[in-house]
């Protein structure tokens, strides 16, 4: 697939950034599955590549008191199958498990999907309603962004500066009276997402003190649709409020041209996927009441 | 060009290969490993998935710098001094293939997947094997030959 390009595989963090102060265009594979698809396809045709997916200290899930904390090389079947992952955020688990499939969830990369920043992909719309944290490193200093605040940035774009790598995710473990959804349309099953919806709900008694709602895949990065989710505070959460806050995420979300897919179909997704995913998260968040 | 030692099979391999080659070419091209078919190229069809150190992966979307030093298993591995594995045996049985070109991927998906899970339900093959794309459109029986499998691993 590359035609005799060169190879470097790095054993820490420091090795990548010697190979990539050295060939600042140097392309960086992790799991690899989406650059073997882009160089086939003859959109990308590095000249060095740099392979950090033996850096084992990238590796890993670890929860310290509310905070899980996931490697950026940790594959999506290894989330998918946690059971740390299903005790503190399932909803992201119930994301990895929609990923393409078997063989390449044991390759991809939750890093990959971020440094990535595919508009369609499942992580995303997750992070950002879960309140993630994206941990990056570059050769002098380690970086912090806000997943819902500008890291996905643009079309396959992130925040990252040129000489960052991720470095892992953090995200809140999700408490009592927090509840959290995911939905994901896609042609056939787990294939790229048409649209995709995440969202949470925080209640305290009866009343919701916060809501979130981000929708993928429709435009050139995954939105928070806020207006939607500032109409749910204080509600009572009742389906009507929930149909309510859906249509206005219908509203207010902008639907990208598809060549392959109707924008009043998808327009109609954004809302149906919306309303479905809060109701998971109310039915989640006040599960115990 | 770089030297790349990694087992296949069982057997150690030295080889002097383009580290960016995709696993599939070297598997088939350079080492003789035929039964790794390749489809598409481009990690959707699933007509090349291998293990790698036992994971069910794609070999066209693996580079074989990043092999270096794993434990890959081909269709070619699976069986035991010539006689076929149970889960090959269970396929011929259960008629799970037409054409042929896309069995030694779901082969291998199906060994990956009874090593993990000896009994799988519908829903689980069906997940494994969602990679896996037949054209003949034999799905039902390739089911049945899963289910078949895992009943003659279970009874060894």
């Amino acid at each position: 697939m590359l035609e005799e390009a060169e190879y470097h595989r790095a054993d820490s963090l420091a090795d990548a950034f010697d190979v990539l102060s050295e060939h600042p265009d140097a392309v960086v594979v992790a799991g690899g599955q989406s650059l073997g698809l882009l160089v086939k396809e003859g959109i990308v045709s590095p000249e060095v590549v740099v392979d950090i997916g033996h850096i084992d200290a990238l590796r890993g899930i670890e929860r310290d008191g509310d905070v899980l904390r996931i490697g950026a090389l940790t594959t999506h079947r290894t989330v998918e199958t946690s059971s740390l992952v299903a005790e503190t955020v399932p909803v992201l688990a119930e994301a990895a498990s929609q990923i393409a499939d078997v063989q390449i969830r044991n390759a991809g990369t939750m890093g990959g999907v971020c440094a990535y920043a595919d508009p369609t992909a499942d992580y995303p719309p997750v992070l950002m309603t879960v309140g993630a944290t994206v941990h990056a490193a570059s050769p002098d200093a380690e970086v912090e962004y806000a997943a819902a605040d500008g890291f996905f940035a643009g079309y396959y774009e992130s925040a990252l500066a040129d000489d960052e790598l991720v470095t892992g995710v953090s995200l809140p473990v999700l408490g009592e009276g927090v509840g959290a959804g995911f939905e994901k349309l896609a042609y056939r099953r787990n294939d790229r997402a048409l649209v995709n919806a995440a969202a949470v709900v925080e209640v305290d008694g009866d009343a919701c003190t916060a809501a979130r709602v981000a929708i993928g895949g429709v435009g050139d990065t995954p939105v928070m649709a806020t207006e939607a989710a500032a109409g749910l505070v204080d509600a009572d959460l009742t389906d009507a409020d929930l149909a309510a806050a859906a249509e206005r995420a219908r509203e207010e979300v902008p639907v990208f041209p598809d060549p392959l897919v109707s924008d009043e179909y998808r327009v109609a997704m954004v809302e149906t996927l919306t309303r479905r995913a809060l109701t998971t998260a109310r039915d989640r968040a006040t599960a115990d009441r | 060009m770089t030297d790349i030692s990694l087992t296949v099979n069982g057997i150690e391999h030295e080889v002097d290969v383009d580290p960016t080659t995709p696993l599939a070419d070297l598997l088939h091209d350079e080492l003789g490993y035929k039964g790794t078919k390749q489809s598409c190229s481009t990690g959707i069809c699933g007509a090349c998935t291998v293990r790698i150190d036992g994971q069910a992966r794609k070999s066209c979307l693996h580079m074989a710098g990043q092999v270096a030093g794993a434990e890959v298993q081909t269709v070619e591995g699976l069986e035991t001094d010539g006689e076929l594995s149970p889960i090959q045996a269970a396929f011929i049985d259960e008629f799970s293939f037409q054409c042929g070109f896309c069995t030694p991927g779901v082969l291998m998906s199906t060994a990956a997947l009874l090593d993990e899970n000896p009994d799988p339900d519908e829903d689980e093959i069906v997940d494994a094997l969602h990679g896996n794309i037949c054209r003949c459109t034999g799905y039902i029986a390739i089911v049945d030959g899963v289910k078949e499998a895992a009943r003659r691993l279970q009874d060894e």
